[in-house]
């Protein structure tokens, strides 16, 4: 049987599309880089559910004590990518710059990721 | 006291902070009145925050989120501060510590409320200088 894959390989996938500066390829590196931490979130917190499982893990990650802003990062990261994923001008006009999306985007990963690391 | 309305409906929030407060219509549907109770805490929390570590804050904003895949509805609370990143991230921090803390006071159905049905986001002005 395969080894599973770990997810932070989607991390590397997302710096790779980022550095052309493609609108699409920057809205893709979003997505890669949320998935990356929330399976990795899921991972750790052992959600099983397939309902509403982003929500799920949000919840997950904010019931213990100390994790409550990493849940609210980890969630501002998912909004993030439903406007990369769904919003082809975002309503949010604050969010049309893609650079400017995955720079915050980016930073959020590094802050995020640690925390998530050391579960 | 800013007090937050909107031409969409008569929601009316009250929240304590200097900074401007604006509320989305994506938010009406979500705040009901035991709702918008809880919330006007939390934003005085929040503008309290804010105050007690020298964190400027340009606005304040209250949207809806619906997550199109989980199909699951949140309240999202944002702070908009002018600081730089990780000045910001850190703020974030120390704003989760708080809020968790208060919400361990709350009663087990208002807990519950902030736990999991409310989000709490800083964004931060991208060219802000270091406070």
């Amino acid at each position: 049987m395969p080894d599973p894959l770990d997810p932070l390989a989607f991390l590397q996938i997302a710096q790779e599309l980022a550095r052309e500066k493609d609108e699409a390829k920057l809205r893709t590196a979003v997505g890669r880089g949320d998935y990356a931490l929330f399976l990795l979130a899921r991972e750790k917190t052992g959600v099983t559910s397939t309902r509403a499982v982003h929500t799920e893990v949000v919840r997950a990650v904010r019931r213990p004590s100390g994790y409550r802003a990493t849940a609210d990062q980890l969630d501002a990261f998912r909004r993030l990518r439903v406007v990369a994923d769904y919003q082809l001008l975002p309503d949010d006009f604050a969010l049309r710059d893609w650079s400017n999306n995955w720079t915050n985007a980016q930073a959020l990963i590094n802050h995020i990721l640690p925390k998530l690391q050391t579960w | 006291m800013n007090t937050a309305t909107s031409v969409f409906s008569p929601i009316t929030i009250e929240a304590p902070g200097t900074s401007p407060l604006f509320v989305e219509a994506s938010a009406h549907p979500l705040l009901k009145a035991e709702v918008r109770e809880t919330l006007e805490r939390l934003l005085k929390l929040l503008d309290n925050e804010a105050r007690a570590q020298s964190i400027p804050v340009s606005k304040s904003e209250v949207r809806g989120f619906t997550d199109p895949e989980d199909e699951a509805d949140s309240l999202v609370v944002t702070q908009w501060v002018e600081a730089p990143v990780q000045t910001a991230l850190t703020y974030w921090d120390r704003l989760g510590a708080a809020v968790e803390i208060w919400t361990n006071q709350l009663p087990k159905e208002d807990a519950s409320l902030v736990a999991e049905q409310i989000a709490v986001e800083v964004r931060w002005e991208p060219d802000a200088r270091p406070t």
